[in-house]
């Protein structure tokens, strides 16, 4: 079987672990050229030995704008193009509204939703000449807010929205966006948690129901990055098979 | 032969005679699913049937009108004697007839209704305790129930005022479902497919079906083929992984 991504280039945001990483290593399966941006060098490297095709380990912090304009040039530099932008870095730091800690909704909103437009419009130029994709790692919760994750849904309904817009904006130039949108996945998202009763709930959750795992996300990325270029997979809603909300 | 991942299920499709259905009969087929189809144009479902066991898979054509709420009822019925269980339902027969609300007739607007709701409800309320007896005894241990709404599901524009509403509710009708039947293992997931060149705009009357061919225009449609493979997607997963919504548009088009 021929790899479907055969020297296409791509660039994963928060590639060193859970959806970012398996992301990148199903991307390099399909035959494609994955640079991998995110703080954890050490991850970045060992991902780099695993990972069956080549790679290139960016350090990228995504709110600085700085940094993601590097990460975006050093791709190029290296690999002479760029065709798809995954974005998956997130944190996820669920509490209450009354009495959080308001540094944590900055680092939320610096990060899920500032974050993934810096690298849109850093990658966008180079998208737009190789009619590329862009593809977003929201969420379950960018399509219904609940208690305790008011500030994390804001991020993602945000990105919801920021999307929709590039794609009218970008649609007749050949460029494709997707956004996916995962409910429970098995992975350190829930670990950085501060509020002990949120950490517990989530800790619940994953031990309630069969979980997805972040392979299970990977394949829906590359489904939607692998279609022919009349088909516009532009949204994806994926939860555990037991999950409710 | 043997691990095809839909071997052993069996798929009820509406609407199964062209287009997005036929394709999809097709598809399902290929992934070991023996299949029913249902529509009225008797000839087109034999022709479907007839190409799916050249390929060495099972179907039956089911001829009938399904707002008539009986004959809706019997292709659950039909389906059961003939395969003997249900576990994969395809909600896809539809109709759109754009309009203004204005220049259109009533009539207009009650085949839709009947067909895009009520006969699809009919088929569904029968079909429910099948598919919840199937999650529960098939090695696939989950069922499926797919429906295929479309971009007007999420968008309302001028003209499809009814059409949308038939699709928004389907949305809504299908999430309250999904809510309902995942303790039963019975997955509920929509599919809003954007333009597909099908037969569905050669009900329009002369003037709306040039209109809609010019907004068309320069773009390439999806392919029936296309929705099929992503209503495959969705019921090919692993028993764990629900894909509960695919909104998936022709690459040019931008509303
Ligand atoms: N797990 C779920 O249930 C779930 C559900 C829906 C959506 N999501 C979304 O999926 C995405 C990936 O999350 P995950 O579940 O895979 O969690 P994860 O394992 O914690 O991964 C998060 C990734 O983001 C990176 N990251 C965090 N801050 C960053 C920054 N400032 N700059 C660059 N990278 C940064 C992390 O790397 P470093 O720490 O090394 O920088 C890590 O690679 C997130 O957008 C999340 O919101 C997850
Ligand atoms: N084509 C698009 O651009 C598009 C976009 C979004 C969503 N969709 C949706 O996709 C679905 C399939 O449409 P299509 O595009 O494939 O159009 P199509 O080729 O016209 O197919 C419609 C199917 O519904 C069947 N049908 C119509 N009235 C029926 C009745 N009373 N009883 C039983 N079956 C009946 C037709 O068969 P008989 O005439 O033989 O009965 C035919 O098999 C529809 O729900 C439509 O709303 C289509």
């Amino acid at each position: 079987m021929s790899n479907t991504l055969d020297g296409r280039v791509v660039l994963v945001t928060g590639a060193s672990s859970g959806i970012g990483e398996a992301t990148a290593l199903a991307l390099s399966a399909e035959g494609a050229r994955v640079a991998v941006g995110a703080r954890r060098a050490d991850r970045l490297e060992s991902l780099a030995r695993k990972a069956p095709g080549e790679v290139l380990a960016l350090d990228l912090d995504v709110t600085d704008q700085e940094s993601v304009r590097a990460a975006v040039a050093a791709t190029v530099e290296r690999f002479g193009a760029l065709d798809i932008l995954v974005n998956s870095a997130g944190v996820m730091l669920a509490g209450p509204i009354a009495g959080a800690d308001t540094a944590e909704w900055t680092r939320m909103i610096e990060t899920n939703l500032l974050g993934s437009m810096y690298t849109v419009h850093a990658a966008l130029p180079h998208l737009l000449e190789r009619k590329g994709t862009v593809l977003q790692i929201s969420s379950t919760s960018g399509r219904t807010a609940s208690a305790g994750n008011g500030v994390y849904a804001a991020t993602k309904f945000g990105v919801t929205a920021f999307s929709e817009a590039l794609r009218q904006e970008v649609t007749a130039q050949g460029v494709r966006v997707v956004v996916i949108e995962p409910g429970f996945v098995a992975t350190e998202l829930a670990d950085h948690i501060t509020d002990p009763t949120m950490q517990a709930a989530a800790k619940n959750i994953g031990t309630s129901m069969r979980t997805l795992q972040p392979e299970d996300i990977a394949d829906a990325v590359v489904y939607a990055v692998t279609q022919p270029e009349h088909v516009a997979v532009n949204e994806i809603l994926i939860r555990p098979t037991d999950q409710t909300r | 032969m043997d691990d095809l991942p839909l071997d052993g299920a069996v798929a009820l499709i509406t609407g199964a005679s062209s287009g997005i259905g036929a394709a999809t009969a097709r598809r399902l087929a290929r992934e070991g699913a023996a299949v029913a189809l249902v529509a009225r144009r008797r000839n087109r479902l034999d022709q479907v049937a007839c190409d799916i066991a050249k390929l060495g898979g099972e179907a039956v054509a089911l001829e009938a009108d399904i707002t008539e709420p009986e004959r809706a009822d019997d292709m659950v019925q039909e389906t059961l004697d003939r395969f003997g269980r249900l576990d994969i339902l395809v909600n896809n027969a539809g109709i759109m007839l754009l309009n203004s609300a204005l220049h259109t007739s009533i009539e207009e607007w009650d085949r839709m209704i009947s067909l895009n709701v009520a006969a699809l409800l009919h088929v569904t309320h029968a079909a429910i305790p099948h598919l919840i007896y199937a999650a529960s005894t098939s090695p696939r241990q989950v069922a499926d129930l797919v429906n295929v709404s479309s971009t007007a599901g999420r968008v309302a524009r001028p003209g499809s005022s009814v059409y949308g509403l038939t699709k928004f509710g389907l949305n809504a009708f299908t999430e309250s479902l999904r809510q309902e039947l995942l303790s039963e293992r019975v997955r509920v997931s929509v599919v809003e497919p954007g333009t597909v060149d099908t037969e569905l705009v050669n009900h329009l009357s002369d003037t709306t079906r040039d209109a809609a061919r010019q907004q068309i225009d320069g773009i390439e449609a999806l392919r029936p083929e296309d929705i099929a493979d992503a209503i495959s997607y969705i019921i090919t997963r692993d028993r764990r992984v629900a894909v509960n919504e695919m909104l998936v548009r022709a690459g040019g088009q931008t509303w």
